[in-house]
């Protein structure tokens, strides 16, 4: 997993250094024209991309995905999605729950107090005290 | 000056009233509370706030504001240096190493250093801005858009001493920065670029997501895949450990006294601000330094030097704002808008105008300093206990906390998927031992870099010697020059000494 960040740097360099020539141009009026810095950025990261890529895959130091990691964005997608039905707050509260209860095992009154809390606490602060207009979501 | 420190004198006996004493105390706790929520963040509290100041007095009014702006970079450290998260923009060099202090089991000591530094950094500020506010904001309106493009290249030249060991993924970081940044509206041209053909990102990307994705979820992620390792839990925080040795004082002592007047320099400066500051003076700091290569380890210096100057660049963005009506930072712009509500006009005449709004308002300047000072000690028993949490119910209230303050930026959803999404890009960073550091300070000055290069060709149709054309930009291009070689100097004088 530490080549793909070198790796995804790659085509997001070459992008950049197409659309700077191609579209907004280097030199325009006599003066630097809105592609001259993203040509620049693109360069270097093509550069330090496959400069770093290739470092890594010599090195051969293989650093696996962690499933807890694939786990847990998976969740906190699925619960930032969620929030458009039942609201910010809630969403997160009953993702601290879950994830206290089932993923890291914790009793269930504290998962709950944990859950509940931060909910309160931020519904408090934001929503109150900042006006905050959090997601209420479909059910209002 | 004696005239000003009469007028001074004058302005603490007017600001010792009961409405401008509670209002001063309410914005330094509301400003702490505020910079220490993460995404929050100085511009978003005097937004909420400025409504409830219209019924008030405008010294009253622009006290509570004021006191809140610079309270927000007290605030910011105390989340930085616990949670990894700076609190505001100006805090995110504190977190670099103020979050190394934590890991190390010393995070009484780095608040401590914040708090101190802070305090420092903004009396210098406070008081610069007393003596010769006017003045300072006349040299900072000597800087057209050459001097500030070189100013500008000038830090971007010492990005080098951010880097690292590794130069590679120091500048593929710093080229993210560059990239993040050319998202959105051309400033010189005024035309879209890269936005994708999505409305959020025509004003280009929210620092704050980006900032809270790029140490807040990636954190996260990390804490997550720590399970069992969990050292951190098992410190013992003891309130002994959160004082300062005499030598730990003397050391930071000098490193906060000059960035607070180098942070003061850089708020005069139109449009620079906090995190500005924050940032160049952690870069000269780490330049001039003795311990300047173990910056980013988990030195207290390093969290001296941000603090101070971000403190002294609130206070210094005062004097243009007061004496010009030019703000020096976003918050400031604000509270320019807040004025003119109250139907104040900032500039010259508003010093011999409206002195008893001038001088009341720089009075409570101290008497604010001096209640952050002692609110965010009174409150450090109670934020080291949050220390002392675990891991596994650290992570997930965190996460809770970085989207709600994603979303609250631009109250849009998309700012939490940008957030999630740069968060997961970030993990992957760190696994290929990328730093953040240079990215960030790319992101922050490589648009003001660009709009003032084109702006200055523009003011010469295309004729270079605009950067050439005073004494200030050949002070800065000689210091370019020096910035440039002295790395390699410093290889060479080293090298030469392992062989002898």
């Amino acid at each position: 997993m530490n080549k793909v960040a070198p790796f995804i740097c790659i085509p997001l360099g070459l992008y950049w250094i197409v659309m700077g020539i191609g579209k907004y141009g280097l030199w325009i009026s006599n003066g630097p024209g809105g592609g001259l810095f993203p040509v620049v950025c693109g360069m270097l990261l093509i550069g330090c991309g496959v400069t770093l890529f290739i470092r890594t895959v010599k090195a051969k130091v293989h650093i696996p995905l962690d499933k807890r990691a694939i786990v847990f964005v998976a969740s906190a997608i699925v619960i930032a999605l969620s929030m458009y039905v039942i609201g910010m707050i809630p969403a997160l509260g009953i993702f601290i729950l879950c994830w206290l209860k089932f993923f890291e095992k914790q009793p269930v009154v504290k998962s709950a107090v944990l859950g509940i809390g931060t909910a309160a606490f931020l519904f408090i602060v934001f929503r109150l005290l900042l006006k905050v207009p959090l997601p209420l979501g479909l059910l209002g | 000056m004696f005239e000003n420190m009469g007028l001074l004198f004058w302005g603490f006996l007017s600001v010792f009233t009961f409405d401008n004493i509670i209002a001063c105390l309410f914005g330094s706790v509301a400003g702490i509370f505020i910079g220490a929520m993460p995404g929050i963040g100085a511009l978003t509290g005097v937004a909420v706030l400025l409504p409830l100041t219209f019924s008030m007095n405008p010294t009253t009014a622009i006290i509570m504001l004021a006191a809140l702006y610079y309270a927000t970079m007290y605030g910011g450290s105390i989340s930085a240096v616990l949670l990894n998260i700076p609190g505001d923009t100006p805090a995110i060099c504190t977190a670099l190493d103020g979050y190394k202090l934590t890991q190390k089991g010393v995070p009484g000591k780095a608040l401590t250093t914040c708090f101190m530094s802070s305090f420092l950094g903004g009396t210098i500020g406070i008081v610069i801005l007393t003596l010769s506010g006017s003045a300072l904001a006349r040299v900072g309106l000597k800087f057209g858009s050459p001097e500030l493009a070189l100013l500008i290249f000038l830090a971007m030249t010492s990005i080098g001493w951010l880097l690292g060991d590794d130069v590679v993924s120091g500048l593929l970081a710093t080229a993210l920065g560059l990239m993040f940044a050319t998202v959105g509206t051309d400033q010189a041209a005024g035309y879209l670029r890269f936005y994708f053909g999505l409305p959020n990102l025509m004003a280009g990307i929210s620092f704050v997501p980006l900032v809270i994705g790029m140490f807040g979820f990636s954190q996260v992620i990390e804490l997550i895949t720590q399970r069992g390792s969990d050292e951190r839990a098992k410190i013992k925080i003891k309130l002994r450990d959160m004082f300062l040795t005499w030598t730990e004082i003397k050391r930071l002592l000098p490193v906060q006294l000059r960035n607070g007047l180098m942070g003061t320099f850089v708020g005069v400066m139109p449009g620079a601000g906090g995190t500005s500051a924050s940032f160049i003076s952690y870069i000269f700091e780490r330049r001039i330094n003795k311990i300047g290569d173990k910056f980013g380890t988990g030195v207290i210096e390093g969290c001296a030097a941000p603090e101070s100057a971000n403190n002294a660049a609130a206070a210094g963005a005062f004097a243009p704002l007061l004496t010009f009506g030019i703000p020096g930072s976003s918050t400031t712009a604000l509270l320019l808008g807040g004025l003119m509500m109250w139907g104040l006009q900032p500039g010259p005449l508003l010093f011999t105008e409206k002195p008893d709004f001038v001088w009341p308002l720089i009075a409570s300047f101290y008497l604010g300093n001096i209640i952050c000072l002692i609110v965010c000690f009174a409150s450090i028993p109670l934020v080291m206990r949050a220390v002392s949490v675990s891991n596994a119910i650290l992570a997930p209230v965190i996460f809770a906390i970085c989207v709600v303050a994603a979303y609250t930026t631009n109250n849009s959803m998309f700012d939490v998927f940008f957030m999630m999404g740069v968060g997961g890009f970030s993990y992957f960073l760190r696994l290929s031992k990328v730093p953040a550091a240079p990215l960030l300070l790319a992101f922050v000055l490589s648009p003001m870099l660009e709009k003032y290069v084109r702006q200055s060709f523009d003011m010469t149709r295309g004729d270079p010697s605009i950067f050439i054309r005073n004494g200030i930009c050949w002070t800065f291009i000689v210091l370019i020059f020096i910035f440039c070689i002295s790395p390699l100097i410093v290889k060479r004088i080293k090298a030469a000494k392992k062989t002898s």
